[in-house]
This record gives structure tokens, C-alpha cells and sequence, in this order.
């Protein structure tokens, strides 16, 4: 997937959820606390939950949730709850 | 199996499919498609979205977990969606191909795909769906729990939609089992379609067969199917067979007096079963048949299995029977199967094609033991029954060729069994005696028929096929040589015995002239006789009178008295 991602925004992050699953709710507080450690802030993220966003899941064909998608060329994306802190910190630096 | 709850269902519009269906899928419900690589899968469930569309209009999704939608589009086009037409935007592809450098970070669910399915199903009003290789997006997952539950969001997600959805998984590699954490998926489902294949005799004969449908009736076991160009053909045969159309109408054979023996011909929806050693006529009387029926002006197919078509019909030509010009016009088509190529059901909906396309009202298939070659006795035994099936609901009347099995000498059977099947059973074989071979013929059986069970002597000649009787002499039957011997003694001794009788007729006639003139010669004697006699008495009676008148006068001259005359006494 390397077309450029149009969300109507600029963050570097995007964390894709299914409304307020337990996968989704863990990923997106796993993604705070890690990105705090790193010195982030919440700019970086956006957050899009695929039931209001369908159309652009459609697009980054996110069919599995949550998932991290890392605007950057090349794209990257991890799936999952982020529960492996390590694994979190390889991807984002 | 609960008939009463019958769930509606949808028509998939795939030949064969719906028969074994009972109709079709469970609408708005989900079927679970299992097959190895190679089954047929994804053909199947393509198949089923771009029916719905060419059918029904029915706007059909397609999530393609392992093929690119580009492949996926050419395929559909080759099954008969359009490429120009509106009817082309109602397949929607949606490639969900993993993200091959996509990290696996935990626990996850399918939350995108659900979202992404039921925005679709909304936007698009799609009716039909098909998960290509849902597998694929559990490799990650070792939790079978976590896939269960997973699976379910789908089918909830389907019913409440209303949209009949097919899930295509793939078993584990070296079994026919799925990987137990998709047991919660196959308990889900509300049907399980099984793919598969076999290797008889080198031929891959494909198998589908229903494992469940919840609520509802399906064909069970086992059914063959192909997969072509034009996609994927089920060979359906169900248990309850349709009555084909009731006909007393005698058909031609083409040969007079097998049609005398057989009542004036092969009954129209028949199967007619000429079972014999190599060179013993069989394909000459097929032949006859089809030659007599385009005479006629009957649309004929000639399904040619051991020798092609087109040398068969020059063969025939050397006895008379020449059917090659009606093969240029179109009234009769050929069809050459090279028999042992593909499986004996790829070549049965082959001929059930021919069948639709030229709609044949007389066939002949030579020889079906040809089909013993095509996957084993087993498969080609249920596709001769097939055929005599096909044959009787299209109203055809149809000649079975088989070659009987020498091996087993003149047992009077096929290996295929196509004997028990067929409707009249005429056996043809060879007499060796006295240095010459003659070929025989008789009728084995002929349902509805009051057949002749006699043996005759089949003669070819470059006039066609005649059968003569034949002699039998203290339980021997004469035939050839010996049988036109025989004629010719019996005819001596009838001229014998005609000059005899005529002798006889004469010496009688000549006794009976002469006995005829002596009755004349007596009669007239007779009469002579009479006339002499007639004259004395008149003769006699004249002198009495004269006696009488002398006597008087010497009386008168004496003048004696009465009693003086006694006194003279």
C-alpha cells in the first residue's frame, strides 16, 4: 500500500479502531503511553474509527484492527493492541 | 432432515449446482466453501457472483484475499460478464490481500473488514458476497477462539443484511481437514460445501458434496463435477428421477427385419444397448439407424468415441450406409471423444452440451465401454446411466455401442453393465464352423416390446444390413454356407415332391376319364336295351290279339255249345 494516504490531516501516526473494541481501546492507550516516552505529543496521531470512516479504511485496506499506519515512504503498518511495548518503540523510531 | 423449515434460497445459477442445492443457497445466509488448492473455490464462488448479476441483476461483491482483482475481472469476463455493459459495475472487487511488511503487534479483530463489508453493502446494494481465502487473514491468529468469535461478526453481519454470502477456506496441507481453530467457523456456518479430487486411473475426476445446509434439503454424497472455460459444471443426477415423456412412437433401426423382430422399431425415448466383439457390426447398425432417421429428416448426433467420426461414416460407406452428406448439412453432428483423456464425466457433459446445442431426436454413442478407459468401470457405469437418463427426459431414442470383454470370452455382459440399464439389449456375435465365420444376431431383451427371441444370421453387403433365419438341426443352427445349403436341399426336395404329386394328378385324372367314358358306354346300352325291350312287349301284345280273333272265328265255324267245349278238355 503506497499511495499516499488522504485523511484530511497531517499526522505522522495513523491508528485505525473499531469503535471502542477492547483490541482498539488497548491500542490507542498503548500508543499514548509509548509515544510519550518518546517525547511525542497527541499531534502526531489520528485516530479514525473504521465504522465512521469506512471509506478511507476501504482505501488503506484496513481490514484488520486496530492498525498503525506510519505516513512515511515507504508506508508502514503494525496490527494489533500494541501490547508488545518493544516491538511499538522499533516501529515509531 | 427437516423439509417442513425449508429456508428460502437463492438460485446460483451454476449448472448442476442448484440440483444438488434443491435450488439453491440459503438466502441471506452463509455457506462455507472448503477445498485444497486447485479445487475449484474461487471458480465457483466468481461463478455465483457473476450469475447473480447476468440473472437477477444482483450486485455482487467479491473480497479477494490471495488473487488480484485485474485476474479476478478476466476470469469473470470469461464466464460471461460483459466487459462494456452496465452489468460490469456490478462486480465489485475488493482487493484484501495482506500487507505483505504489515507487523503483527497483538490482539486484533476484523473490525475493518466488517465496517468496510457493511458500508458497502449499504452504498452498493449488494445481494451477493464472496470471501475469497478468509484463512489468509487468520494466519496471524494461533487463537481459534478469537477467530470463532471473529467469524461470527461476519455472518451477523451478513444475515442482518440479508446478503448470501459464500466463505472460501482452504483445509490444512496434506489432509482434507480444516485447521482446527476454523472448527468454530465450520459450526457457524449455515452450510459447508466441500471440493475435491480424486486420481482414477491418472484422471482427475473433481467431487463436490454438501456437508450441511441448517434447515434444509440437499442432494448428499457425491457429485462430479468439471471445471471449464465457461466455469464450473456439476454433474448432478437426483435420486428421484423425472418421468420422461411417455411414447409408444416405433423408431426405425434402419434394418427391416430387426425392426419386424422388434415390433416396428426402437421405442422414441429408449436407450438401446448392441453389445459385441470387435467386428461384429455394431457401429454398421448404428449407422442404419441414424441413416434411416435423416432420411426421415431427424436431427441426429453421433457421438464417436474408439474411431473418430468422420472415419466411422466413410467405414459404413463400404456397406451401403452413407450418412456423410446429412454431416455437411448439419442434420447430423459429430462429436469424437478421445476416450481416457479426461475423466468419463467431463465427456458426459460434453454430449449433455451437444445435446442442447443441436437437440439430437436420435443418437448414437459408439461405443460407450469406451468410458471404461475414462476413470475406472465404476465412473463409467453411473455415466452410462446418466446418458440413458438424458436420453429418455429429451425424448431421444439413442443406440449404446459397447465392446463386450473378450477376456471373458462371449459372456454376453459389458463391463460398464450398461445391459441392465438399457431398454433393449441385441447382441451381436460370431459362429465359426465349417471354416467360415457368420455373424449372428439376437434380441437379449426389449422392454415393452413382445420381441422375437429368435437367433438370426446377419448378412452385410454393399446394400446394407439383412438378417436371415436360421436352422436349427438337432439343437445346431446352420448359418453361412451350411444354412444356404440346407436352403437348397429343402428346395430339391420340394421340387420332388411337386413331380410326384403332378404324376399322381395325372394318372388319377386319366383313370378318372376312362371310368368317365365306361359310365357312358353303359348308359348308352342301357338305353338300347330299354328301346328292344319297349318294342317285344309291343310286339307280344299285338299277336295275343291276333290269337284271340282266330280262336273266335273257329268257334263260330264249329257252333258247338259251351259244354261240349269242355268236354273236349
Amino acid at each position: 500500500m503506497n499511495a499516499p494516504l488522504e485523511t484530511g490531516a497531517t499526522a505522522t501516526l495513523i491508528l485505525f479502531v473499531a469503535g471502542d473494541s477492547p483490541n482498539s481501546r488497548a491500542a490507542v492507550a498503548n500508543l499514548r503511553r509509548t509515544l510519550t516516552t518518546l517525547g511525542g505529543s497527541e499531534d502526531d496521531i489520528e485516530i479514525i474509527d473504521v465504522f465512521e470512516r469506512p471509506d478511507i479504511a476501504s482505501m488503506a485496506r484496513v481490514l484488520v484492527t486496530p492498525a498503525l499506519i506510519r505516513r512515511s515512504d515507504p508506508q508502514a503498518r503494525i496490527l494489533g493492541d500494541l501490547s508488545s511495548t518493544q516491538q511499538l518503540l522499533a516501529f515509531l523510531q | 432432515m427437516i423439509e417442513t423449515t425449508d429456508a428460502v434460497r437463492v438460485a446460483t445459477g451454476i449448472s448442476g449446482f442448484d440440483g444438488v442445492l434443491h435450488g439453491g443457497l440459503p438466502q441471506g445466509k452463509c455457506a462455507l466453501i472448503v477445498g485444497t488448492p486447485g479445487s475449484g473455490k474461487t471458480m465457483l464462488a466468481l461463478q455465483f457472483l457473476v450469475e447473480g448479476i447476468l440473472r437477477f441483476e444482483e450486485p455482487g461483491m467479491f473480497i479477494s484475499f490471495e488473487e488480484s482483482p485485474d485476474l479476478l475481472r478476466a476470469v469473470a469476463v470469461g464466464l460471461g460478464l460483459p466487459i462494456d455493459a452496465p452489468a460490469n459495475k456490478l462486480l465489485h472487487i475488493f482487493d484484501g490481500r495482506p500487507i505483505i511488511d504489515a507487523l503483527n503487534g497483538g490482539a486484533f479483530d476484523i473490525g475493518g473488514l466488517v465496517a468496510i463489508v457493511g458500508d458497502d453493502f449499504r452504498r452498493l446494494g449488494i445481494r451477493r458476497i464472496v470471501f475469497d481465502g478468509l484463512d489468509a487473514l487468520f494466519t496471524l491468529s494461533k487463537d481459534g477462539a478469537v477467530t470463532g468469535q471473529e467469524f461470527r461478526r461476519l455472518v451477523e453481519l451478513t444475515d442482518g443484511a440479508g446478503v448470501t454470502s459464500l466463505i472460501c477456506l482452504k483445509p490444512g496441507l496434506g489432509n482434507d481437514d480444516l485447521p482446527s481453530k476454523f472448527d468454530a467457523i465450520e459450526y457457524a456456518a449455515d452450510a459447508v460445501i466441500r471440493l475435491g479430487y480424486r486420481v482414477n486411473l491418472g484422471l482427475v475426476r473433481r467431487i463436490l458434496r454438501i456437508v450441511k445446509i441448517r434447515h434444509a434439503g440437499f442432494a448428499a454424497g457425491e457429485h462430479p463435477f468439471v471445471i471449464t472455460s465457461r466455469g464450473i459444471d456439476v454433474s448432478f443426477y437426483p435420486a428421484v428421477k423425472a418421468e420422461p415423456p411417455l411414447s409408444l412412437e416405433r423408431v426405425s433401426i434402419g434394418v427391416r427385419q430387426l425392426d419386424v423382430m422388434l415390433e416396428g422399431g426402437l421405442l422414441r425415448c429408449s436407450a438401446t444397448l448392441i453389445s459385441g466383439l470387435p467386428g461384429t457390426a455394431k457401429s454398421t447398425i448404428g449407422a442404419s439407424f441414424l441413416a434411416a432417421g435423416l432420411e426421415r429428416g431427424e436431427k441426429c448426433l453421433l457421438v464417436a468415441l474408439d474411431e473418430p467420426a468422420t472415419q466411422l461414416i466413410a467405414n459404413v460407406r463400404s456397406v451401403g450406409v452413407e450418412i456423410e452428406s446429412y454431416v455437411r448439412s448439419g442434420q447430423l453432428q459429430t462429436l469424437s471423444l478421445n476416450a481416457g483423456s479426461v475423466i468419463a464425466d467431463e465427456h458426459f457433459l460434453m454430449i449433455e452440451r451437444a445435446f442442447d446445442s443441436h437437440r439430437p431426436t436420435l443418437v448414437v454413442i459408439d461405443p460407450v465401454s469406451a468410458f471404461d478407459k475414462a476413470g475406472g468401470t465404476a465412473v463409467a457405469q453411473l455415466v452410462v446411466e446418466r446418458l440413458t437418463w438424458l436420453v429418455k427426459r429429451r425424448g431421444i431414442a439413442a443406440i449404446f455401442t459397447a465392446v463386450a470383454n473378450s477376456s471373458l470370452g462371449e459372456a454376453e455382459s459389458t463391463a460398464s453393465q450398461v445391459s441392465a440399464i438399457a431398454d433393449t439389449w441385441v447382441h451381436l456375435s460370431f459362429a465359426v464352423r465349417g471354416g467360415e465365420r457368420n455373424r449372428t444376431l439376437t434380441i437379449v431383451k426389449s422392454r415393452g416390446t413382445a420381441h422375437s427371441n429368435q437367433l438370426r444370421e446377419m448378412i452385410l453387403s454393399s446394400s446394407g444390413i439383412t438378417l436371415q433365419d436360421v436352422y436349427q438341426i438337432q439343437g445346431d443352427f446352420l448359418l453361412g454356407t451350411a444354412r444356404l445349403e440346407r436352403e437348397q436341399e429343402q428346395k430339391r426336395e420340394m421340387q420332388a415332391h411337386e413331380v410326384s404329386t403332378k404324376t399322381l394328378l395325372r394318372e388319377l385324372d386319366g383313370r378318372r376319364s376312362s371310368a368317365l367314358a365306361k359310365l357312358r358306354d353303359a348308359e348308352r346300352e342301357l338305353l338300347e336295351i330299354d328301346e328292344q325291350m319297349l318294342e317285344g312287349i309291343e310286339e307280344t301284345a299285338s299277336l295275343d290279339a291276333l290269337a284271340l280273333q282266330d280262336r273266335s272265328e273257329v268257334d263260330a265255324s264249329r257252333g258247338a255249345l259251351d259244354g261240349g267245349t269242355l268236354d273236349e278238355r
